[in-house]
């Protein structure tokens, strides 16, 4: 049924010499779909095209069934939350809601209601009278969701919601995130791995602008078993350490260095571990060639 | 909806009270908001004032004379492409202005040809300077028209121009023709109406509305409001044109209200007389929309297209070039490419309604052809808008955005 799904077909996108996007086949469906990969990896392409704010290039997209061609059906379909927004300050939250949906094409006794319902769900009814410019980052992107979620969308695109956010707002908004997912798909483009390994079943990697992964976090993480140590060691041997292993995460303790590292080979003195989806993750841009990893942590720790 | 919407963000921003500020500040300096001059009915004996007629013997000595004083200090006044300049000729051509006089004063050209100007003013004295026995209207009228060749056009000696120099009193009878007319045609209110909108036109409808649509069009960037706005349902369109008309509206309602502040001053003057007490409100909307209606689209299309205040400096170009264009002929001015036409003559001249009647088809052409020009370029922004949001152009202007797609479309030719 491609009512409920995102198919893209051997998408390119160039900007000039560059290759933003390269041949990249994708199927998403219904729920949380995590889109990961490093600061210019292409993610925002991809989601800009998928919000028909960019031209495709080569390739086909449909979405729920529509093609991506068809700007004004896609638009009525999709919700989406960019990376860097902002509303116009001096109005209130509920005015603000009330424009996006006029323009949304929403009548009014269903737009009054919608935003009532939406502003409840993320916790911002009792704040609706207040002004734009009076929020918080985290209120703020929660009455971003709530917009893009004002015309019901059955895709909701969602370009890097949580960078800024103190971690008691990505908690609450991730959870938001997963709530809303039960109805419709979801994507959630990241380069912060542990928001992902919060909220999705599904993910993609993205490296410059080719997939290099689409499958389940779980199949991912056994990609990984096996190949994460830890080790406890001096602190004056982590130099020698950091040549020798791709270390994903490392802590101090008095002279004592606990460290997490990759490694394709058993390490005498060091303890194999259940690898998490960060491990995973660099595991996987290694395997792929990623070498500027080597230089230190990747994702965050 | 949408439209309150639009009006609701201009009218609470500050940019538009400075607008209403200015518009008020620059209305209130010209003198339209205590008109109290009354048109009286002509009495016999009075004077009525002059107007132009291209009569040979009026104009022929007259223009001689201002030429010769011109000629004197060498010193022309013209306006070539509508800007005053300040014309001083070579020595050359200072010759050659010299054979002109000579020409059509039968004075030899040695005698205008002496080297200091106090000399010449001795050698030559008022009372020689007139046009010769034998000169014709025609030899009159190319010899002035070599004269303005000369200066490099736009002086007071081209053809058409030369009625300037035909001054004649207006008579008893034309001026009760006249009077006639201003109670007739204008009910005394309209003649008003068209001195405000002479003001309004030139010095709030052509420029600022201009302010307003580009503050109205870069918001959205400003509070990087964009994309939220872009990837809505709502079609280009219909988003830029409710803008459109919601910039107009905002603009017209004070003009339409200073309008009438400013007709009512009169209407006690005129106690028991038929008045048009509609004038404001056809002025407003016939003489000076069209003019705002440009500003604004101006304002608009450049904003969209380039992402950057840029409209201001256009449109304030064209405006500088307009004012300069009308500086000389400030008491009625109605060419066709005007951005305001100008009409202004006090209630003593009776509103020159007949110049105003004779030239009333050419102001309907313009005013057509602006709010034409306009609706133009408001179409051109709704294709700038969309471009924009599908990704085709950038927020600020990267027209090879538009060519981005281009390798894209030559690996698909070629595989």
């Amino acid at each position: 049924m491609d009512e409920n799904k995102i198919i893209i077909t051997g998408l390119s996108k160039s900007y000039w010499n560059k290759r933003a996007l390269d041949q990249v086949d994708l199927v998403i469906e219904q729920g949380m779909f995590g889109l990961l990969g490093r600061n210019g990896a292409g993610k925002t392409t991809l989601m800009k095209i998928l919000a028909t704010l960019l031209p495709k290039g080569e390739g086909k997209i449909s979405v729920c069934g529509v093609p991506i061609e068809h700007t004004k059906e896609i638009r009525k379909i999709t919700g989406y939350l960019p990376q860097d927004f902002s509303m116009y300050p001096s109005m209130r939250i509920e005015e603000a809601m009330d424009y996006l949906g006029i323009l949304s094409g929403i009548e009014t006794k269903e737009r009054r209601a919608r935003t009532e319902q939406l502003l409840r769900r993320v916790n911002l009814l009792e704040h609706r009278k207040e002004k734009v410019k009076a929020l918080s980052g985290g209120m703020k992107r929660r009455l971003g969701i709530a917009q893009a979620l004002l015309n019901d969308p059955k895709v909701l695109i969602v370009d890097e919601p949580t960078a800024g956010l103190d971690p008691e707002e990505r908690i609450r908004f991730r959870n938001l995130l997963c709530e809303v997912a039960e109805e419709r798909i979801v994507i959630l483009s990241t380069h912060i791995v542990g928001d992902i390994e919060a909220t999705c079943e599904k993910i993609a990697i993205l490296n410059e602008g080719q997939l290099l992964y689409n499958g389940t976090v779980d199949e991912l993480l056994e990609k990984a078993r096996g190949q994460v140590y830890t080790k406890e060691a001096d602190r004056r041997e982590v130099p020698r350490l950091k040549k020798e292993f791709r270390i994903t995460s490392m802590h101090t303790q008095n002279n004592r260095v606990y460290l997490r590292f990759l490694s394709e080979t058993p390490v005498p003195g060091a303890q194999v571990c259940e690898p998490n989806i960060e491990d995973a993750y660099m595991l996987y841009l290694y395997r792929n060639g990623v070498r500027s990893l080597d230089d230190g942590l990747g994702g965050e720790s | 909806m949408l439209f309150w919407q639009e009006i609701k963000k201009l009218a609470g921003s500050v940019v538009y009270v400075l607008f209403v500020a200015v518009l008020i500040m620059e209305l209130s300096s010209q003198g339209v908001f205590s008109f109290h001059d009354k048109l009286e009915e002509p009495q016999p004996g009075e004077n009525y004032g002059i107007h132009n007629e291209e009569i040979p013997e009026l104009v022929m000595p007259a223009a001689i004379k201002e030429l010769f004083q011109e000629y004197t200090w060498n010193q022309y006044t013209t306006y070539p492409i509508g800007l005053y300049k300040n014309v001083k000729l070579k020595e050359k051509e200072k010759a050659q202005m010299a054979e002109i006089l000579s020409e059509l004063t039968g004075i030899k050209a040695e005698r205008f040809s002496v080297e200091k100007d106090a000399e010449l003013q001795k050698g030559i004295s008022e009372h020689e300077i007139a046009p010769r026995a034998d000169l014709t209207y025609e030899e009159f009228k190319a010899c002035m028209e070599r004269a303005d060749r000369l200066l490099g056009g736009g002086s007071d000696y081209a053809p058409d121009a030369l009625i300037g120099f035909g001054k004649v009193p207006v008579t008893y009878e034309d001026a009760r023709v006249e009077y006639q007319l201003v109670k007739d045609k204008d009910q005394f209110t309209g003649g008003y109406a068209r001195l405000f909108s002479d003001y309004a036109g030139v010095m709030a409808m052509a420029i600022l509305p201009v302010f307003l649509s580009v503050a109205l069009c870069l918001k959205d960037r400003r509070n990087k409001m964009s994309q939220l706005v872009y990837s809505r349902k709502v079609s280009s369109a219909v988003l830029v044109g409710v803008r459109y008309a919601a910039i107009l509206t905002v603009v017209m309602v004070p003009v339409v209200i200073l309008a009438y502040y400013s007709n009512s001053k009169v209407w006690n003057l005129y106690e028991g007389m038929q008045l048009d007490y509609l004038a404001p409100l056809k002025y407003a909307f016939g003489w000076l929309l069209p003019s705002a209606m440009v500003s604004a689209a101006v304002g608009m299309f450049f904003t969209e297209l380039t992402g950057t205040p840029i409209a201001i400096a256009v449109q304030c170009f064209w405006w500088f070039l307009d004012l300069n264009a009308g500086y000389k002929n400030i008491s009625s001015s109605y060419g066709l490419f005007r951005l305001a036409p100008r009409h202004n003559a006090g209630t003593l001249s009776r509103f020159r309604v007949l110049d105003f009647t004779s030239n009333f088809d050419r102001l309907v052409q313009n005013r057509l052809l602006m709010a034409g020009l306009a609706l133009v370029l408001v179409v051109l922004t709704i294709f700038a808008y969309d471009w924009k949001r599908r990704g085709k152009i950038g927020e600020r202007f990267k027209i090879r955005s538009v060519f981005a797609a281009a390798p894209d479309r030559k690996n698909k030719s070629a595989a």
